[in-house]
């Protein structure tokens, strides 16, 4: 399945490292992500994508394995992502 | 024109008529013949200019209303643009209303600014801006520093001007509540008050009188250097905390009255004013400590 961010999101978000800020012009929440769900957003600002294609990028990034594991945690990044109304699938 | 160039009974005249006031960039007409607000403005806004006549941002009035509550239980209206925005208070509450709905003025209509619920001080050019709910010792420490070298640009509403990032000061009277009151009047012997009320929705209030030179200055801008969330502590020693960027972010973003409002724009702002601010949370009970830790501040960006 391949996400994409919403149009209300992007290029409103702002990253400080660790930490990265995001601000859903439609709805008005403001959302405080970590440094991982922060890079996941910014990989989906550059082109959609699924779980499978970003762990591809991603763990190179992080400097992981690309197993079942990493593959489920970016799943579930991309739910909550979605959750916010910050994504959408394509 | 300096407001304290009236006599008392000019300055009534002129408040029965709508007096023309100069509050930082804002003018504001004033239409009242409430004793108890007239003294609080002669006293309060003695050194600020007496506005052009042509144009107010805001007509406020402060009235009795008609009827039985005119005799009995009297009570006092604020009336702005001709709307009536609150309900009435009692009567001799008139000056904290006045005060309270000129915040709310600025507040609900000065969309070309992030506005902050933080009071606001500056030095050398830099602001400090200190956001903080009520009860954090926000006003308090405000009311020590402007009597210590800082500037008050302002002690509730902390003006983001959208199109650069610096802080328009909109300097009025500091309110004080309850202990905090007794406090400041100890530490700064010279602070001339207003007349307390009590019993108003805050408690005890009163109201500080600014400084001549941060009235004077009601144009020059600072660019926000800290962002400092004080919270005072009784028998703590003072402790600094720096806090993370997006952390502090979000919390300026609860505190701000427009942020949702203004969209993008006031995501960007913030941000910007977050790049460029360290941020930390200031726990302190002692003003001494707390003066202090403002003057390195200070000191460090010189």
């Amino acid at each position: 399945m391949e996400w994409r961010v919403l149009a209300s999101t992007a290029s409103n978000s702002h990253n400080w490292g660790d930490e990265v800020v995001v601000f859903n012009a439609l709805s008005g929440a403001t959302h405080l992500l970590d440094h991982a769900a922060g890079q996941i957003l910014e990989k989906l600002q550059q082109s959609p994508g699924d779980a499978k294609s970003l762990a591809a990028i991603l763990a190179d990034v992080w400097n992981v394995q690309i197993d079942d594991d990493l593959v489920r945690y970016i799943r579930d990044v991309l739910i909550s992502l979605h959750a916010l109304s910050l994504i959408e699938r394509v | 024109m300096k407001l304290s160039d009236f006599t008392p009974t000019v300055l009534s005249h002129h408040l029965k008529q709508g007096l023309y006031l100069q509050t930082g960039s804002f003018v504001v007409n004033i239409q009242t013949t409430i004793p108890a607000a007239i003294n609080g403005i002669a006293k309060m806004y003695a050194d600020y200019m007496i506005a052009d006549d042509r144009f107010a941002d805001f007509h406020v009035r402060l009235s009795a209303p008609s009827g039985l509550r005119r005799w009995i239980r009297s009570q006092v209206l604020f009336e702005c643009d001709g709307n009536l925005p609150f309900k009435p208070l009692p009567y001799q509450q008139a000056f904290p209303m006045l005060e309270w709905g000129l915040n709310w003025c600025v507040s609900s209509h000065a969309q070309s600014y992030l506005i902050i619920h933080a009071a606001v001080v500056e030095r050398n050019g830099y602001a400090a801006i200190l956001p903080a709910p009520p009860g954090s010792g926000k006003s308090t420490l405000c009311a020590a520093l402007i009597h210590r070298g800082w500037r008050l640009l302002s002690d509730e509403l902390t003006l983001i001007r959208l199109s650069d990032g610096l802080i328009t000061p909109l300097p009025r009277p500091v309110s004080l509540k309850n202990q905090s009151i007794d406090v400041i009047r100890k530490y700064i012997p010279e602070a001339v008050f207003s007349v307390p009320v009590h019993d108003t929705i805050k408690g005890t209030v009163a109201h500080l009188k600014p400084s001549k030179d941060s009235v004077q200055r009601d144009k020059e801008t600072a660019k926000p250097a800290w962002i400092i969330f004080p919270k005072y502590q009784a028998d703590t020693k003072l402790k600094v905390e720096n806090i993370s960027k997006a952390r502090a972010f979000m919390r300026v973003a609860d505190n701000a009255f427009n942020y949702s409002l203004l969209g993008s724009a006031g995501f960007h702002s913030l941000a910007n004013v977050i790049d460029g601010a360290d941020s930390c949370e200031l726990t302190y009970s002692s003003l001494d400590e707390a003066m202090d830790f403002f003057s390195s501040l200070a000191l460090a960006k010189i």
